[in-house]
């Protein structure tokens, strides 16, 4: 299995993402960094990423030949692990993972010097979130009331991201889209997409070959999106 | 699009009297279709996107002498790794090859985008949060 073939576990770290970067001249691909704890946890654009003991921190470097579809491989690998430990997350374009609305996972890929870092975030046996998160964000434990084993489920991710990425790199990209739009919470929905410049809502229609969110305006327009943050609209 | 529906559209091309029909579908594959004097069709079908490179796009010589530093994919253009942080270069900034010069973000996938080339900034052609497309020009560099 390429995936964790080579671990670096640690009690705590700024950012495993940060610390995969060190390793790039070094680590062979499939190798994972492991945390307990992250004092230093980055989402996008540097926004901070609550990650205190009880969660999955984790970062995994790939030379992948096109890297466009890694962050949607990662989203169905975390859904299938969990699921695989008896909880049905869904999937939020393009990668962010949630429970009852609320966020319980994302993942931060970075490509640098034709290498890719993929993060994994995963708030798994977290208790309890800061003030200003507990609106957005949530843990499995909190929606489930379940204790899933921290091990089980990080051995059971590197498994289905290893499948995954196999995968990938034979072009089997009909099958892993599928999967993702069993997994999404968006198709048919109504959404708003925060684009740094504007906004646009419509109804979301499909998924691309390569990635990109498909939306109908209102007007009857369809659109490819391929940056920005997506919110389902509220009734 | 399946074949059929290329047949349709050169059969409509045929029996009307423009040269020729360029059609989008539903995923954003292209097809266009040219009406050629020699009465046969020239048939050109381009891909959705391109793939994702880690590296600018092959710098080109333009104008005065200057080199654009192109976008790489569609996305999002920032000017620094995060926003509180000092951008990577600015106008006047002298360059190396294999210097990041800014992140094009698309689905989340932060693209570092690198100079192939030696030399000054001069121009900055996007502000920071623009949408930027396939190959678009970001930057232009003065050779060192």
């Amino acid at each position: 299995m390429l995936i964790g073939s080579k671990l670096y576990y640690f009690d705590s770290l700024e950012s495993t993402n940060e610390y995969a970067k060190t390793l790039i001249k070094d680590a062979p691909e499939g190798a994972v960094i492991l945390v307990d704890q992250q004092t230093g946890g980055r989402g996008r654009f540097g926004k901070q990423w609550y990650s205190p003991e009880g969660g999955i921190w984790m970062s995994v470097i790939l030379r992948p030949p096109d890297p466009s579809l890694i962050s949607i491989i990662a989203g169905i690998a975390v859904c299938r692990a969990l699921h695989m430990n008896g909880v049905l997350p869904g999937i939020k374009w393009p990668n962010d993972i949630v429970l009852n609305g609320k966020k319980i996972g994302g993942t931060l890929t970075e490509i640098i010097d034709k290498t890719v870092i993929l993060g994994i975030g995963v708030n798994l046996n977290i208790r309890e979130f800061p003030d200003e998160l507990e609106a957005i964000a949530s843990s499995v434990f909190l929606e489930t009331k379940k204790h899933l084993e921290k091990k089980m489920v990080f051995d059971t991710l590197c498994k289905q991201l290893d499948d995954c990425y196999i995968m990938l790199k034979q072009n089997k990209v009909t099958d892993l889209l599928t999967e993702w739009r069993h997994y999404t919470i968006l198709l048919g929905q109504q959404v708003v997409i925060e684009m740094p410049d504007k906004e646009l809502s419509g109804k979301v229609l499909d998924i691309s070959r390569d990635g990109a969110l498909i939306v109908m305006r209102s007007d009857g327009k369809i659109m490819r999106v391929v940056a920005g943050v997506c919110h389902l609209r509220q009734r | 699009m399946r074949f059929k529906d290329i047949e349709r559209i050169v059969k409509i091309l045929e029996t009307s009297s423009v040269s020729e029909i360029e059609v989008t579908d539903f995923l954003g594959r292209k097809i266009r279709i040219t009406k050629c004097t020699n009465n046969t069709q020239a048939v050109k079908v381009e891909a959705p996107s391109q793939p994702v490179k880690e590296k600018a796009e092959k710098t080109e010589q333009g104008v005065d002498n200057l080199v654009a530093i192109r976008s790489p994919i569609v996305g999002t253009f920032y000017r620094s790794p995060a926003p509180d942080a000092p951008p990577y270069i600015d106008i006047g900034d002298v360059v190396k090859p294999g210097q990041v010069v800014c992140i094009v973000e698309a689905m989340k996938l932060m693209n570092e985008i690198e100079s192939d080339v030696a030399g000054k900034i001069v121009k900055m052609l996007v502000k920071n949060e623009d949408p930027v497309e396939y190959n678009q020009e970001l930057f232009m560099v003065e050779p060192l």
